[in-house]
C-alpha cells in the first residue's frame, strides 16, 4: 500500500516551474530515495509532502490525507527533518526534546530518545556547541517523536565526516527495521545504493528514473553512471 | 494549554540566558527614574499640571517598558527565529501557530509585567509615588496598551522581511514612540511639528489616557477607540502577512 502518493505535482516560484509533473509512490515501510542534482526541485516535493508548501498543480496524499488541508493529522504521523533548520543557539538539547515531546503529547520518550541517539550526555549543551553530526542526531530524534509512521530525511548526511555519515546509515536502516517508512532525500549515490529499496531521479523538476536501485542502474556500470546520464551531466569537460 | 505553557517557559528560559536583553528593558526606565526622582523629587509643580515630576513621568516609564519588550524585542526575536529556520522547524511540529505566537505574546507579557512591577516598586518605595486614583482605569489602559504594542510587534514581524529590516523598522518606531509621544518628554513641551506627529502616534493617546486614569481616575473613550483600532489593525496585517519562511529576492 503507497503511504505517500504524489500525482502530477506541480510547484512554481515567480512564475519558473521547479517541480514541473513529479508522480511517485513510496509503499509502506520501505526506504524511498530521491535523488537528483541541486534546484532540481527535490526539496521542493518533500515539503509539499510535508505540508510545508501548497502545491501549484496536481496532487499530494500522505497516508491518504491531503497535507495542505489535514496539516495537523499529518503532522501528527510525518516526521520531518528538514534541510535549513535551526534550533535557537541558546536552546538546550534536552529543552529542545522536551518542548517537541510535549506538542506530540508524549513527554515519556525523551529519555529513550536522548539515550537511543547519543544525546544524553549533551542534553545540557546548547544548540550552537553542538558538532554538524550531534545537531543531524537531534534533528532525527526529533522527527521520531510520537512514532510517527512516515519519516521524511532531506539531505541527513551532507557536511558530515565519513563516521558519522555511516553511523547515519546505521540509523536509518534501524528506522526501517522497526517498520518506520523513510523518504531520503540525498545527493550521495553510496548512500543511495546502501539504504534504498527503491529510488527516483529528479531533474528538470520532473522524474526522469524510478525502480530499485538495481534497475536504475540497468546496463550503467554503476548507480552514478546511471544518474549521471539520467540527469544529463553538462560538467563534463570537454575531450 | 499545556504546550503553550511548555513554549512560554522555554522563551522565559532562554530571554533569561541573554541578560543583556532583558537589562535594556528594564534599565533605562529605571534610569530615567532615578535621575529624575532623584534630582527632582516628587513635589507638586506647576510646570506638570500640578503633580509631582515622578507622578508626571511614570506613566510614560510604563508604556517605555511595555513598547521596548513588544516592539523592539518580540519581532527581532521571531524575525530571527525565521532567518535560522526555527519557525519551519515548529511549523513541521503538531505545535498550533496560535501556541507558537502565543509563547511569544506570553514573554512579552510577562517581561512588561517584570518591569511594571519594578517601575512602580522603585517608584513608589524611593520617590513617593502617588498611587492611581483608581486602580481599575489605570491597569485597564495598561492592559490596552501592553496588547496593542504586542500586537503592532507582531504586524512588524510580519512586514519586515528580515531581522535587519525588523531592527531598522523597529528602532524607526520605537525612538519617535518614545520621544514624540510623551513617554520621556512631556508632550506639552514639544515644538509644533513635534506635536502634530506626536497626536498621529497611538502611543500618545495611551500615555495621556494612562495620566488621566492615574491622575483622575477616567477613562478616556476616545484614547481606547485609538488602542482599540491599532489592535484590529495590527493583528490583521499580522495575520494576513505572517510568514514562516525567510523571503528571498
Amino acid at each position: 500500500m503507497a503511504v505517500v502518493e504524489v500525482t502530477g505535482l506541480e510547484k512554481c516560484y515567480g512564475g519558473v516551474a521547479v517541480v514541473d509533473g513529479v508522480s511517485l509512490a513510496v509503499e509502506r515501510g520501505e526506504v524511498f530515495g530521491i535523488l537528483g542534482p541541486n534546484g532540481a526541485g527535490k526539496t521542493t516535493t518533500v515539503e509539499c509532502v510535508a505540508g510545508l508548501r501548497r502545491p501549484d498543480g496536481g496532487q499530494v496524499r500522505v497516508l491518504g490525507l491531503d497535507p495542505a488541508a489535514d496539516a495537523a493529522a499529518v503532522r501528527s504521523r510525518v516526521g520531518v527533518q528538514l534541510q535549513q533548520a535551526a534550533l535557537p543557539d541558546r536552546m538546550r538539547v534536552g529543552e529542545a526534546l522536551r518542548v517537541f515531546a510535549t506538542a506530540h503529547g508524549r513527554p515519556d520518550q525523551v529519555e529513550g530518545l536522548l539515550a537511543d541517539w547519543g544525546l544524553a550526555e549533551k542534553r545540557r549543551s546548547g544548540f550552537a556547541t553542538l558538532s554538524g553530526g550531534q545537531r543531524q542526531r537531534l534533528f532525527v530524534a526529533l522527527a521520531l517523536l510520537g512514532d510517527p509512521e512516515i519519516v521524511v530525511l532531506d539531505e541527513l548526511t551532507t557536511g558530515l565526516d565519513p563516521v558519522a555519515r555511516r553511523d547515519t546509515w546505521g540509523l536509518v536502516r534501524r528506522l526501517r527495521a522497526e517498520g518506520t517508512t523513510v523518504l531520503l532525500v540525498t545527493h550521495a549515490m553510496d548512500e543511495a545504493a546502501a539504504l534504498c529499496d527503491r529510488l527516483a531521479i529528479i531533474a528538470g523538476g520532473r522524474v526522469v528514473a524510478t525502480g530499485t536501485p538495481e534497475e536504475v542502474t540497468g546496463a550503467h556500470a554503476s548507480l552514478e553512471e546511471a544518474y549521471l546520464a539520467h540527469t544529463d551531466a553538462s560538467w563534463e569537460v570537454p575531450a | 494549554m499545556r504546550t503553550l505553557l511548555t513554549l512560554t517557559r522555554t522563551e522565559v528560559t532562554l530571554l533569561l540566558r541573554e541578560p543583556a536583553v532583558l537589562f535594556f528593558v528594564l534599565a533605562l526606565p529605571l534610569l530615567l527614574l532615578s535621575l529624575n526622582g532623584g534630582s527632582g523629587g516628587n513635589e507638586p509643580q506647576a510646570a506638570f499640571g500640578g503633580v509631582g515630576l515622578v507622578d508626571a513621568l511614570t506613566p510614560g516609564l510604563l508604556l517605555l517598558v511595555m513598547t521596548t519588550s513588544g516592539l523592539m524585542q518580540l519581532p527581532e526575536t521571531l524575525a530571527g527565529y525565521r532567518e535560522r529556520g526555527f519557525l519551519r522547524r515548529l511549523r513541521v511540529s503538531p505545535l498550533r501557530p496560535w501556541q507558537i505566537l502565543g509563547a511569544h505574546a506570553a514573554t512579552h507579557l510577562l517581561v512588561a509585567v517584570l518591569g511594571l512591577g519594578l517601575v512602580l516598586g522603585v517608584a513608589t518605595v524611593a520617590f513617593d509615588l502617588t498611587p492611581p486614583a483608581s486602580w481599575p482605569a489605570a491597569l485597564a489602559v495598561i492592559a490596552a496598551s501592553a496588547v496593542m504594542v504586542i500586537a503592532l510587534g507582531f504586524a512588524l514581524s510580519a512586514v519586515a522581511p528580515t531581522t535587519r529590516t525588523t531592527q531598522a523598522v523597529a528602532a524607526a518606531i520605537y525612538f519617535p514612540a518614545i520621544f514624540l509621544s510623551g513617554v520621556v518628554v512631556p508632550s506639552e513641551v514639544l515644538p509644533d511639528l513635534a506635536a502634530q506627529v506626536s497626536a498621529a502616534l497611538p502611543f500618545t493617546y495611551a500615555v495621556d489616557a494612562l495620566r488621566e486614569a492615574w491622575g483622575a481616575g477616567t477613562l478616556d473613550a476616545a484614547a481606547f477607540a485609538v488602542l482599540g483600532g491599532t489592535i484590529v489593525l495590527a493583528v490583521a496585517v499580522g495575520l494576513r502577512l505572517f510568514r514562516w519562511e525567510p523571503r528571498y529576492s
